[in-house]
């Protein structure tokens, strides 16, 4: 449904090309811990923005770096003290991005927060089409390093058919469009209403998204402002981050599933899309135990649904049904203007196991916190890069 | 059972042989293209328009087509030539409006085409430029006054001065 919208179906516009007046002051925010490798490339990027700098502030967060992170902050404060003021966080506060945005958000003074990861390079033009999008938008992205190996090139594909299409579609479609986290912004005024970040879940930015939904504010996704990511380089790094989206996610589900339902801001589509938004990592130990289910009864000799109608339907959901991130890449990659990468889409074969194997270990963290009712403890994404100028922004 | 075998197993591998290719020998590995330097200008469709209307009519071809001697041409559309200052309540319009002198519109009249005026544009209550969808603009180079409920699907600008009431 949502790759054919997206191929010939209306698409929402953004407000970008016809407000150019009356902008907001806004205040960017970019969590870091040991971000040495990347803190100088997002900081170029920003200081080269087309948002007028009386308008603008910048708070990179230095959530108790042992590296570089702290003296590369400082050089560039001193560069720009009006428009670059670091927010330096001890050791003796809890660590993770909820609590350091929490911290930066006490004393940001824009009425608009923009929060970039330290691995993203956001581009001249996309401060502004943030701002003008006004209430909590989402970003295109594309991977920086694609090139490097085979996992790489397949996140790419990954992130192509994620935001290309399926948040394109469901903005078009009014339903749920979710907030990344790593790149987005929204009112400093919502989330204070909202009661800030949760330290405790590690999904802060699906949290976000359900939050304000239940309260009756939208998401705006901004299709059109794009910029570049690191994509995790080793096969152990990319586990671990699906396993922490996984188990971030599902702490969200099982906390907002039922206020979610009964909320009163909510269309009836909207609750639809948010309860399979809620449950998408739940799909993941859903699968792994059918699979396992269905490879016992079968040597059994319990598997009795050849030549019925039930094995009829079986195909024709396993053709529109598994196959629905096959077509939205594919789209996205046309859409994207991508051409041989394209190729590589079958290997995802072999990815859908490997997300599905550790999104089911997200899972079962995630049951074990609310059994046991312990803290996850936030792990880092490690970097890649080495540090120095890119491209775009040197 | 063996030849059945690797049958089956030559067309299991079948599906993979273009990614193989492309793995083995990359020909699209660079990230996508994003324009760094890339500053959005909102009012880039209603200036494209206008610079658009400026390279394709000349003013002579206008007079041409007024006296009935010519017609205009904007990319195989036609434009509609009007003698009248003004287009009576209730029409319907499916063209572009290019106007010499001020434009203004009566009570319910909608026009679903671009409207450029080197004068001044005046809509009246209940007019409606454009439809749901589909970027239009209005521009009245003097000036735009609008009167009550109206509708613009797209971009209104001005050089002059912009009137709501």
């Amino acid at each position: 449904m949502f790759t054919l919208n997206r191929a010939f179906g209306e698409q929402r516009l953004g407000y970008q090309d016809i407000i150019d007046s009356d902008l907001p002051y806004v205040s960017v925010l970019i969590p870091m811990h040991n971000e040495e490798k990347v803190a100088e490339n997002v900081l170029n990027a920003l200081l080269n923005t087309d948002y007028p700098k009386d308008r603008i502030e910048i708070i990179p967060i230095d959530d108790n770096s042992t590296d570089r992170t702290r003296e590369i902050l400082e050089d560039y404060s001193s560069k720009y003290p009006h428009l670059i003021k670091p927010l330096y966080r001890g050791s003796y506060l809890p660590r993770g991005k909820p609590s350091a945005l929490n911290d930066a958000l006490k004393v940001a003074e824009g009425e608009i927060i923009i929060v970039f990861d330290a691995d993203y390079i956001p581009p001249k033009g996309i401060i502004r089409d943030l701002a003008v999008s006004f209430l909590d938008p989402e970003v295109g992205v594309v991977p920086l390093n694609i090139s490097k190996n085979l996992l790489t090139r397949l996140f790419d594909l990954e992130r192509i058919g994620g935001y290309q299409v399926d948040q394109q579609a469901r903005y078009n479609l009014k339903l749920i469009p979710q907030f990344g986290g790593t790149v987005g912004g929204f009112r400093k005024e919502l989330i204070l209403k909202l009661g800030g970040f949760n330290p405790k879940i590690l999904a802060e930015d699906t949290e976000l998204t359900i939050k304000a939904y239940i309260n009756g504010v939208k998401v705006c996704y901004t299709n059109r402002a794009e910029c570049y990511e690191e994509a995790p380089e080793t096969w152990e790094v990319r586990a671990k981050q699906i396993r922490r989206w996984s188990r971030g996610h599902n702490q969200v589900m099982f906390r907002y599933l039922l206020p979610l339902i009964k909320s009163p801001y909510l269309s009836l589509r909207e609750k639809v899309d948010g309860v399979f938004l809620l449950c998408v990592y739940l799909i993941s130990p859903l699968f792994l135990i059918g699979l396992v289910d269905s490879i016992v009864l079968f040597f059994l000799g319990e598997m009795q649904i050849l030549g019925s109608s039930f094995f009829i339907f079986l195909s024709a959901y396993n053709t529109f049904g598994n196959f629905a991130p096959f077509y939205k890449i594919g789209l996205g990659a046309l859409l994207d203007g991508a051409t041989y990468r394209i190729f590589l889409l079958p290997l995802l074969l072999f990815n859908f196991f490997f997300n599905m194997w550790y999104s089911s270990l997200g899972f079962f963290d995630s049951v074990l916190d609310l059994i046991t009712r312990r803290d996850p403890v936030w792990h880092k994404t490690e970097r890649f890069r080495n540090g120095g100028d890119v491209n775009c922004c040197s | 059972m063996l030849l059945i075998t690797l049958i089956f197993l030559l067309f299991l591998l079948f599906p993979f042989l273009p990614s193989i290719k492309e793995y083995l020998n990359p020909r699209d590995i660079l990230p996508l293209p994003i324009d760094f330097n890339y500053s959005r200008n909102p009012r880039y469709f209603s200036e494209s328009f206008k610079r658009k209307l400026h390279e394709t009519i000349k003013i002579e071809d206008v007079l041409k087509a007024l006296d009935g001697t010519g017609i205009l041409d904007f990319h195989g559309e036609d434009i509609k030539i009007y003698h009248i200052d003004s287009i009576p309540s209730e029409m319907e319009l499916n063209k572009i409006i290019y106007m010499l002198g001020d434009l203004k519109t009566g009570e319910n009249v909608t026009i679903k085409g671009n409207v450029f005026s080197q004068g001044k544009v005046v809509l009246e209550n209940n007019s409606e430029i454009g439809e749901k969808g589909k970027i239009k603009s209005a521009i009245g180079k003097k000036g735009i006054h609008i009167k009550g409920k109206v509708k613009v699907y797209g971009y209104m600008m001005t050089e002059g001065e912009g009137k709501v009431n």
